[in-house]
This record gives C-alpha cells, structure tokens and sequence, in this order.
C-alpha cells in the first residue's frame, strides 16, 4: 500500500512525492506531468528485472562454498567450437565447464584460459549460510531443449547471514 | 543465454573485497573454449573492472542486452560450434569523430549507415581544407567554403571489420544536379575496425599510397559525455 492518502488516486501519487522503485533508475512521481509521460516510463523500464526465466530447477546444488557437481546431462548435444558436448560440470561460482569442474573462486582472464568454461558471471558465490542454492535442470526455451543454470539470490563468500545483498542470474544453454 | 535481475555484490572477500562484495578481483562474463584461438572466447566489457556491472554501474549487467531487446538479456548465438560474435556495425549507425583530443572542434567525421541485409557499411568522412577558400558569387555551390572535403566509402563487412573502396565526387552542388559535370572516382581504399561499441580504428590509402595513415575514431557523443557506455 501507498503511505499517507487515501481516495486521492495519481493525484494523491504526486502530492505525496511517492518514489516508486523498479530495480533502475528510480523516478519521483512528482516529476511525472501526465499519463502519457508515465505509460513512457514504464515502458521503457518494464523489462528491468524480468530476464531471469522460471525453471531449470528440477535439482539442486546444496549449500556449500566453491563445490560443483558431478557431469550433468543437458538433454541434447551442443557443439562447443567442434567439441561436441553434452553434459557440463555446474560450478557453484558462477559458470559451468565442459572439461573438469572449476573450483576456483577468484575470476582469472576468460580470453587467456586453457578451460573449456561458460561464465553468466564468474565471481565467488557462497551459498553455505545464507541466500539461495544453486539450482539447475532441463527445460525449453522458445520450444527448444535447453538446460539452465539459476544462481538466483545467492550469497558472496564469507556468506553471512547478515548480508542484504544478493545477485540474481541465469545461464541457458538452448 | 545470460540473464541477470539483480547484481548487489561482484567479489568474494577471499578475493580482496571489501564486506559488501565490492573491489578486489571483481566478476568476469564471458566464455572460452579453451584453446586460445581467434574467435573461440569472449570477455564482456566491464569485466574485472571494480563496480562496472553492479546495478547502475557504467556496464550494469541488468540495464544493458546483447542481440535481445529485454534489459538483462544476453544472447550468444551459435552455430556449427561457432558462437557468432555480435556485429558491432549494427547499433553504429549515426556520427564517428576522430578520437584525438587534439581534433576536438576540428570539423573531422565520419557518419556510419549500415545496411545488414548486404553487410554493407555507407561512411561519409568529411573534413575541411587547410585554408579557407571563399566560394565564387553566383555559383550553383555558393554556401560554405568551396574547399571544403568529403568522401565517401562503400565497405564490406565482416567481423566487426569493415573494408572497400573510398570514392571523391566532384561536380555537385546543394539542390542543384548538373548533368554531365558530376563525377565520382575511386581514391583509395579504407578499412574501419570497430573494437567496441563506443570505439575503433580506422586506416586508409589515398592516391595510390600518396596518403596513408590510422587513427582512432569514437561516437560524436563521446565527446560531451565522456562516461558513455554500450547501453
């Protein structure tokens, strides 16, 4: 609910000053002249926030710091520069690999690499006492197999209860 | 596909960051196959660079997109076991300057029009003489200085690198065609190689290598704001 006003609908909105929030940027709706110039607004940051898609969660990479799992079946065959692959590590710091599983946790250079790796975002996530695990499974996409990975709130190391902050992403793989 | 909703925190404290998951040794996004070869791995920009991808970071993860048209959509298409680079031609459509601070002011451009259906890149490259030359009264091109220079290059591209012919008209004038006096003749070639989506470089050869050289080119807008991103 709105503080303050009751009755008073968007013109109750302005009076108040209201700050509404939809991850970025944040708008004071005492700027907001008209309709039109909100419907604009919200357009243009609708998408903000939504590119996560449900799914890929039919397992689950328990709680822990810097683990992976076994080899993971995708469901289908990707050609990974003329490897042709078909199951992935999935690695609890932000990426899956193709050749071992990858328990490092401090990001190194992907362009000077020698591993086979996909990384939504290469960083030491920490799972073990706070946020969400890492979950993973096959699905669809756009009516295609695909298999996805969710690192959606998870938790950077040392993991800690009190930490409010938490990251939000997802690789698939289609 | 990389998707990202919320980006609050971009290092471990086991990798130098401070208690809230900032500095040190921060994210990296990209993929590698491994070998090191041309093509076969990728970095996105922003990557390692302490705060870029947080949300409303200069590269916030959530605010930006690749082949998508949702904020927080990265698409990297394969095919055959290629992943398909982005073609940085497509969003460069508009105004090029050149780079140098020294050329601030200095009138030199290039405007890029990108024609995907044929992978075709239109540039105009403009500048000015040397000297100011009033134009003749009563001629039909009697607005500006009659010195003043512009070619034009037809480029194919491919990789993010575009290469052709570079072409002078002569003989023109505003609003006014005049047949039999216009002529169009090759000069040279260029090549434009963009390296991001706000920078590249361009190298030419003029009158059979009379003229040669490089220089590095950003969007027009960089230069009133300077922070600009890929947004």
């Amino acid at each position: 609910m709105l503080p303050g006003r009751r009755g008073g609908g968007f013109e109750a909105l302005l009076d108040a000053g209201y700050h509404i929030r939809f991850g970025e940027p944040e708008m004071n709706l005492a700027t907001i002249r008209n309709a039109a110039c909100l419907a604009a607004w919200l357009a243009a940051t609708a998408a903000l926030g939504q590119a996560v898609q449900p799914g890929f969660s039919s397992q689950i990479l328990p709680p822990n710091d810097d683990e992976s799992t076994e080899l993971v079946d995708l469901g289908f065959t990707v050609n990974f520069f003329g490897i042709n692959r078909s199951a992935v590590y999935v690695n609890n710091n932000g990426n899956v690999t193709f050749d071992q599983p990858l328990f490092e946790f401090t990001p190194f250079d992907l362009t000077s690499t020698s591993r086979q790796i996909i990384a939504p975002f290469f960083a030491d996530v920490d799972t073990s006492d706070a946020g969400q695990p890492v979950t993973y499974g096959q699905g669809s996409f756009n009516g295609r197999p695909a298999f996805g990975v969710n690192y959606v709130d998870v938790d950077y190391f040392f993991s800690d209860p009190s930490h409010t902050n938490r990251n939000r992403f997802q690789l698939i793989l289609v | 596909m990389f998707n990202y909703d919320q980006i609050q925190w971009e290092t471990g404290q086991a990798s130098g960051s401070d208690a809230n998951g900032r500095g040190g040794d921060s994210a990296r996004v990209g993929y590698s196959n491994g070998t090191g070869a041309a093509g076969t791995f990728f970095e996105l920009i922003g990557s390692a660079v302490n705060g870029a991808f947080l949300d409303g970071g200069p590269n916030a993860l959530i605010s930006n997109r690749l082949n998508s048209n949702i904020n927080g959509r990265y698409i990297f298409q394969a095919r055959d076991g290629t992943i398909i680079a982005p073609n940085l031609f497509d969003d460069a459509d508009g105004q090029w300057i050149n780079a140098d601070d020294a050329f601030r002011g200095a009138g030199e451009g290039l405007t890029f029009d990108y024609f995907p259906s044929s992978s075709l890149l239109f540039v105009a490259w403009f500048t000015y003489p040397t000297q100011p030359i009033a134009p003749v009264p009563g001629e039909p091109n009697d607005v500006g200085e009659s010195g003043q220079r512009w070619l034009t290059a037809q480029l194919d591209v491919a990789d993010n690198i575009a290469v052709g012919p570079v072409f002078s008209t002569t003989g023109g004038a505003f609003d006014a065609p005049r047949s039999g006096v216009q002529r169009t003749v090759q000069v040279g070639e260029m090549t434009i190689e963009l390296t991001s989506c706000i920078s590249g470089n361009v190298t030419y050869s003029l009158l059979d290598g009379q003229i040669v050289g490089s220089f590095d080119i950003m969007p027009f807008e960089k230069r009133s704001n300077p922070g600009l991103s890929c947004d």
